[in-house]
This record gives structure tokens, sequence and C-alpha cells, in this order.
């Protein structure tokens, strides 16, 4: 029982990896312009108070389509971007703030990216794009700078001959292996992945997932996972927490989420997804309606009141806060109760 | 059911880069009317190129059919003039694609654009008819410069644009009309998309991944609507995905292509109870399911192969654990291993 085992841990009051505070992130834009006069200014809130955990050698995934803020949350925690409010604090320290310390906080967590063409230098070779955050981040020697880029290079299943070749000479497996390659060579301990088998094929996807496990409990890693699939967020994570238009609406242990979703959007998001099973069509008998609002002008009250099939008055004049409705289950709805499964 | 399209023995070759690759390699497969069937691989197998081929959009001077027939109602397309070709593309086959605002026309509001396509129906049945003796009927108007909201399109047309918007469930047609695509969603687009390919009432449809770039919950809406209108207008329907897992969802006959050949063509069932190729296997046992300590993924060893270099061998021997001494010797046909389920693999005849 990993959702146990995590609890046990959790308990202990051991630090956690990552801890993010009421974390928002809101973009000023201007808004649409008509002929000759510029639109209002208007806020983007992509991510709307988050506060997240990671227990160290846990991973967490945050799952959610496209537009709900998953990736700009992950960019946020990585301190590619600057938070609009809240904290982040990495294993047990406040950063992204004055006076913290931001090198070492790069060269303890970092990110791997959804398409490793954009990702890698298209002109670096793979031994200097993954010498190239030991160079930045950390104080070794040239010696050691190369002894530690072969030994990444190595543990992600590439040989030492790749060490001469260009990007371009890779599969695209092998790109994201060498993107995985750089993210480990300072010994990280928190990996930002960035939804990272969504541009692969399914060979490949099914590699790279089997790679990432075995350099968690190699590395003792832990993991931010930003996916949309919930197969993979079911195979790679132990704690997973649901993003809509912001805001996390349900969190907690993978198996209980997945298997008894108490959020109407997580059902929805779970019902939706395709099993390889001609023989239990769920997909067709999906009754969701309606896409994802946009974060300029989001619904007032719960965000997923309009598509919500349990959606009551109080749903668009209340936003529902986090409840905790089992171990460690959070789930921000007006009507949990309603929800239980049979 | 009798067969609507019978592709046999057809090979495209690309120019690519002063080198020459063949996307399509001896394909032979028949589509029976009223079928949904899918077509599934990963990327470079020829799932696009089997579907630009039969409705002739292969990109003129650096693809060309260098053998085989696409024989739809009995006419070999393949050979047809570019010309002649028009009186099928749009309003016998249709096609729609992966991303839908590169396929629509960014200036013109949807509502134009779905006009555009029933005048262009209702002018051809037009000339058909008087090519057929019929009696003259009057032309409709011409299919340029209709506008919504200003009355210049025929009333018949205009219940026709609600008929079609409201059958792929837009609700609100009278405001989606006068949209740009840019302004609909991913969701709305593709359903826009959809619509447009109907308007002409083609016989096939051809959708080249059309939910790859939509979310899952639209997707699932899309999927569910193109089964629909399978179902409701009997339209003949060719998915191409490369997602076995969404192809089981909707499909009657999944087709599996590996490096520009058909590998195993099954019915939905068969396929899924009893895979035969070890490619088919591979595919099947990489899709996550549950956690990793439930099910361990196996995933297929190695990459997918350099099509510049044509080889006379199974291509997916050097990925595959059961290959023997005749996979590299020579290339596995199609066999018919039961009725209705072909694989190509030794392993299953000869």
């Amino acid at each position: 029982m990993r959702g146990t085992r995590w609890l046990v841990s959790y308990m202990a009051n051991e630090t956690p990896i990552l801890r993010t505070v009421d974390l928002k992130k809101h973009y000023q834009r201007s808004g649409q312009t008509r002929f000759l006069s510029k639109g209002k200014k208007v806020t983007v809130k992509a991510v709307d108070g988050v506060s997240i955990s990671i227990p160290r050698g846990k991973t967490l995934a945050i799952v959610g389509e496209s537009g709900c803020g998953k990736t700009t949350l992950a960019r946020t925690v990585a301190l590619l971007t600057e938070p609009t409010s809240g904290e982040i604090h990495l294993d047990g320290a406040m950063i992204g703030v004055p006076g913290s310390d931001r090198r070492k906080a790069y060269q303890r967590m970092q990110m791997v990216f959804q398409d490793p063409d954009s990702s890698l230098d298209p002109r670096m070779r793979v031994g200097r794009i993954i010498e190239e955050p030991l160079r930045g981040l950390t104080d070794m020697s040239e010696a050691d700078v190369e002894t530690e880029a072969t030994r990444s290079l190595v543990a992600v299943g590439l040989g030492e001959d790749f060490l001469d070749r260009l990007p371009r000479q890779l599969s695209g497996g092998q790109k994201q292996r060498v993107a995985i390659a750089r993210a480990i060579s300072t010994h990280p301990k928190l990996l930002i992945l960035d939804e990272p088998t969504s541009a692969l094929d399914a060979s490949v996807q099914a590699q790279i997932l089997r790679l990432l496990v075995e350099l968690q409990d190699k590395f003792d890693l832990s993991y931010m996972l930003i996916t949309h699939n919930i197969a993979v967020a079911r195979y790679l994570s132990d704690i997973v927490a649901v993003m809509y238009a912001g805001n996390i609406v349900e969190s907690g242990p993978t198996k209980e989420v997945t298997e008894r979703p108490r959020h109407p959007y997580t059902m929805a998001l779970i019902a939706s997804a395709p099993d390889p099973d001609p023989w239990k069509r769920n997909l067709l008998s999906t009754e969701i309606t309606g896409e994802v609002p946009s974060a300029i002008s989001p619904p007032p009250g719960c965000k997923f009141n309009p598509r919500c099939p349990y959606a009551e008055g109080i749903c668009s004049e209340i936003s529902p806060p986090l409840e905790e409705v089992g171990p460690e289950h959070l789930v921000a709805c007006h009507f949990s109760s309603k929800t239980v499964p049979k | 059911m009798a067969s609507l399209l019978e592709v046999s023995d057809l090979t495209v070759n690309y120019n690519s880069r002063g080198s020459q690759l063949k996307a399509l390699n001896s394909v032979t497969l028949s589509v029976k009317s009223e079928e949904f069937l899918a077509v599934v691989g990963e990327s470079g197998c020829g799932k696009t190129t089997l579907g630009l081929s039969i409705i002739g959009l292969l990109p003129p001077g650096s693809a060309w059919f260098s053998s085989g027939s696409i024989a739809y109602k009995g006419v070999d397309l393949a050979s047809l003039r570019p010309k002649e070709m028009r009186n099928y593309r749009g309003s016998e086959i249709a096609m729609i694609f992966q991303e839908p605002l590169t396929s629509l026309n960014p200036l013109r509001t949807v509502g134009f654009q779905l006009v555009e396509a029933i005048k262009l129906r209702k002018s051809r049945r037009h000339k058909a008819d008087v090519e057929a003796g019929a009696r003259s009927r009057p032309l409709p108007g011409r299919p340029s410069m209709p506008s919504f909201g200003r009355a210049r399109i025929p009333d018949d047309v205009a219940e026709e644009v609600e008929a079609m918007l409201s059958l792929v469930r837009i609700a609100d047609a009278k405001d989606v009309v006068s949209r740009y695509p840019f302004e609909l969603s991913g969701g709305m687009r593709q359903r826009a998309m959809i619509a447009m390919a109907l308007a002409q009432q083609p016989a096939l449809l051809i959708a080249d991944e059309p939910t790859t770039a939509l979310d899952v919950t639209t997707q699932a809406q899309v999927l569910k609507l193109m089964k629909e209108i399978k179902d409701k207008l009997g339209t003949t329907i060719i998915l191409v995905t490369h997602d076995l897992a969404v192809a089981s969802q909707v499909a009657d006959r999944v087709i599996v292509m590996y490096a520009g050949r058909i590998v195993e063509d099954a019915g939905v069932f068969e396929l899924f109870s009893k895979p035969l190729h070890p490619y088919t296997q591979g595919l099947l046992s990489c899709i996550p399911k549950g956690d990793r300590k439930g099910s361990e993924l196996s995933p297929i060893p190695g990459s997918l192969p350099d099509l510049r270099f044509d080889v006379n061998a199974c291509r997916f021997q050097p990925r595959c654990k059961y290959a023997m001494k005749v996979c590299s010797e020579r290339v596995p046909p199609l066999f018919e291993v039961d009725e209705g389920h072909k694989v190509a693999c030794f392993l299953h005849g000869e």
C-alpha cells in the first residue's frame, strides 16, 4: 500500500522536499483591442492560490487540461517566473525571495520540458548540453564536470559515444534521455517534469516512464509531474492533485483519487480518458459538455459549475474550499457528500 | 455490406532531402460501406500518407504513387487527373485534420465557410442533374460572398447551416456562424470542421488525428459525435490515430501500421483479445494501466527505423523478441489467419 506508506512518512513530520503556500501567479494583459483604442488591462489568474506538498522520494502528479495552469505552476515553482504572491519552500528553505540562494535552489531542483527539440540547443553537442548546468551551478573542476556528465549519460541508458553527437542526430526518445541526463547532472533532489512523454510515440513513452521510475529509486529523487494523461499520472505518482482553471479541485493518494474520485470534474476527467478496451466503451457514455473556461473571466463561484451535473444555486455564488473527505483526500466541492462512490 | 474502397498494393514514394523513401509500401486494404475503420501507428508509419493518398492531397512534386490502385466505388482514384479528382474530393470523400486552426480560413467567419461548402454541393448537384438531362433548375447564387446577418443567403441554405451545426452539437448556432475561427475554442473549431466536411454529404470521411490537439474531455465529446454521425448518416469513417485506446473505443475494425506497411488488420474485438503481431502486442503493453506495482510496463526496445534505407526484411525484426532467420531474409506478406484477421508475421504463416 503506497498510500499508507506515504501517510506514515508524512505524519512522521519529515520536512517535505517541496511545499507551496497559497501560491499565485497572475499575468497582466491588455484586453481585446478595438479599432484605434486599447482595451482595458485584464488579469489572467493562471495559478490562483495553490498549496501543495511533496514528501521526499515521492511523486506528485499535477493533472489537468490545457489552460488549467499546471505548466505555469511548474514554471513558478522552478523560479522560471516570479510568483505574484505566496511562498515556495524547497527542502525546508524558502526560495524565490530576496536573500535566498538562487544558485543553490536551481542546483537542487531541475526541470525536464515537454519537447526536447526546443529544450536542447541544436548547436551544442550532447556532452556540452549535460555539462552546462554543472559549470553554471557548481564549483566542480573541469575534470569532475566531464566525469559527472558521463555518469549522467550512462544513468539514462545512453553510452559515452553519445557525448559528441548533436541533438539532430538523435531520435525523439534519445533526445528526451539527454534532457533528463542534463537535469540529473547536478544531483538535484527534485525534478519538475513538464509533460515529459507527451511529445513521444507510445513505444518510446513507455521506455521513458520506465527510466523515470528507475532513476527515482536509484538517486532518491522526488518528482513533480505535470501531465494531462491520467494513465501516466496513475503509473508514476504517489499523490495526485487535479487542477481546474488555476485551482486545485481535488488531491490525495493517487489510488484513492483515481479509483474513488469525489470532485465532479475529476470524475469527468477519468471517465473521458480512453481505456484500451473495446468491451468497455466508457468514452461513448461520457456526459461532460462544454470546455475549460477562459482564465480572464472565469465563472463566479465554483469555476466548474457551468459544466457540472451536480451544480445548484450556491455553486455560482460561493467558491468551495478544499475539505477533507478521507485520509489526506481533499475535495473542493459543495456537494462532495453526493459524489460518494456506491 | 459492399466494399466502398479497395486499396491494393499501394506504394507511395517521397522525396526527402535528396533521398527517396517509401512512405507506403504495398498497402492493401478494403473498407466496407458504413464501416468505422481506425488506422493506428506511430509517427512515420504512413498512416497520414494513406489518408492523403485516398483523398488525393499528397504534396505534388515531392510524393507520387509508384504502384498500386485506390478503387473507390470502382473508379481508380490513383490514376485520375487532378481535375477529375476534384469531383470526388469534398463531395464523395472529405477529410478533417489534426489542427483545425490551420485548415480553416482565418479571414472568413465560420458561417461563410459553411455556406461555401453547402453552395458548392448544390451547384455540383445541379451540374450533375443537367448532365443527366434532368430539368434545369436555377443555379443557386454565386458561391462567393454570402454573409450572415445581411440576408444574402437563401433560406434553405441558412436552415441547413443551422441543421449542420446542431448535428455537431453546437448549441448557439446563431452566435457561432458570425465568429472567426480564432474566436472559437479547440473543440468548437473541430466541430465546425466536421460540420463543413459533412455539409457536402460525403460517403467517406477521413479523420486524421482529429482529437490529438484537444483535451481529453473535449476528445471524448468529439469522438462520441463521430460515432453518432456514422450511425445517423451512414458515413463511412477512416480514423487515423496514434492512440490504440481511442481506436478501441470507437472503431469496428483496426489496421495497425509500422514503417509504411500494414502489420495487422482485424476486427476491434479480435485485435484486442488476440493481438497476433509482436508490434501490436508491444504497443498494447506500452499503455500504462494502473500503478507501476500492479502492471510493469514492457516497452518495445529500440526506435523507429529509418525509411530511407529500403530493406528486404521485416521492418520490425530488429526490435522483435521473436525474430527468426526468415524475418531478415524476406518481407512477411499479410497472412489471413482467421476470417477477417490478417497479420504480416512469419510466426503466423508459412
